[in-house]
């Protein structure tokens, strides 16, 4: 069994390594939108996460664009 | 029932290299290997699914259509299922044909075995007697015949995949100072004699020395953070090395031995 703080670990480092996949992937190599789903995995909360990469200071968050309904 | 999907967008300016740091730390401690099982496990979920649906019979599955849009609805990362397909089409696994070629795959009968849960043969032969995956170079040293042998001798990878991962530590640390002993004639220096910097070492004397074959498998090894990931895990009493990656090291050691010992 995982701890909650491999768990932890584990979801930040998801969350991460989507932004470096999207860096990449970008034109400029330095911004991006980084889309959140509602359904990922486990518990993980990706805002948070987000927002605690902001505050190390490794990110800065240009715009939010609230939510968008997909069915 | 339709299910309802709420997506948040940021625009997100990444500051460098303070975010490629903080990533590259990341990689080292995170728990990579139960990251790798999740995303399998959810592949071979789907394409279960997809055999027992009847969809899978013989015909090419659509990525996209068939596993992406699925998977990503069930909220696994796209990048990790398309790098762990990668993985699974690969020479080492073969459990998917055509991937990369087009855009379009097939299941292998050895990859309709295993996204089934059954026995696969060449595994049941290997279980009943011994592995035997390594052919011993009459040119090594005792010691390395030695090691190779021990591992030849085991029931299994899977169970000993710990085992396995350590030894081929020791193994690859005594070819490499076999390479640069007979092949590039060189001393090793003092502060190179442990395995990083003897891996390094090695590599930029195969370079310099034109011994290109070998720098490039070496290499390889190298950026496939191998030993990270077996130095995170190989001393935790409750974690095994995956064994793939036991499996991929055994075939890059494999590789080099034949290259070394030629």
């Amino acid at each position: 069994m995982k701890t909650a703080e491999e768990k932890a670990d584990n979801n930040i480092f998801k969350v991460v390594q989507q932004i470096r996949q999207l860096q990449i992937q970008s034109a400029n190599g330095h911004k991006v939108k980084y889309k959140i789903g509602h359904l990922m995995i486990g518990t993980s909360d990706e805002v948070d996460i987000l927002n605690s990469l902001q505050a190390k200071g490794l990110i800065e968050i240009l715009n939010s664009y609230g939510s968008d309904s997909a069915k | 029932m339709s299910m309802s999907v709420t997506y948040h967008f940021h625009e997100l300016n990444i500051i460098e290299p303070a975010f490629s740091q903080f990533y590259f730390n990341l990689f080292k401690k995170v728990d990579y290997q139960g990251y790798s099982e999740f995303v399998i496990k959810g592949i071979r979920d789907q394409l279960k699914d997809l055999i027992l649906s009847g969809k899978e019979t013989g015909v090419r599955i659509d990525p996209e259509t068939d596993l992406y849009k699925p998977l990503r609805a069930l909220g696994y990362p796209f990048d990790g299922v398309v790098y762990t397909l990668r993985e699974l089409g690969s020479d080492g696994e073969k459990y998917l044909d055509n991937f990369g070629n087009d855009s379009s795959l097939t299941l292998t009968p050895k990859g309709k075995k295993w996204a089934m849960g059954l026995p696969d043969a060449s595994q049941t032969a290997t279980s009943a007697g011994r592995l035997n995956y390594f052919d011993v170079p009459k040119l090594a040293s005792e010691k390395i015949k030695i090691l190779l042998a021990e591992l030849n001798e085991l029931p299994d990878l899977a169970p000993y995949a710990n085992l396995i991962s350590h030894q081929l530590r020791t193994i690859l640390a005594l070819i490499l100072k076999y390479i640069c002993k007979n092949t590039l004639n060189v001393e090793i220096p003092t502060d190179k004699q442990d395995l990083r910097p003897l891996l390094n070492f090695t590599i930029d004397q195969c370079i310099q020395l034109k011994e290109k074959r070998l720098a490039d498998n070496l290499a390889e090894l190298r950026d496939s953070k191998y030993k990270d990931i077996v130095d995170d895990v190989i001393h935790d009493d409750h974690t095994m090395v995956n064994s793939r990656i036991a499996e991929n090291m055994m075939t890059h050691i494999k590789h080099i031995l034949s290259l070394a010992y030629r």
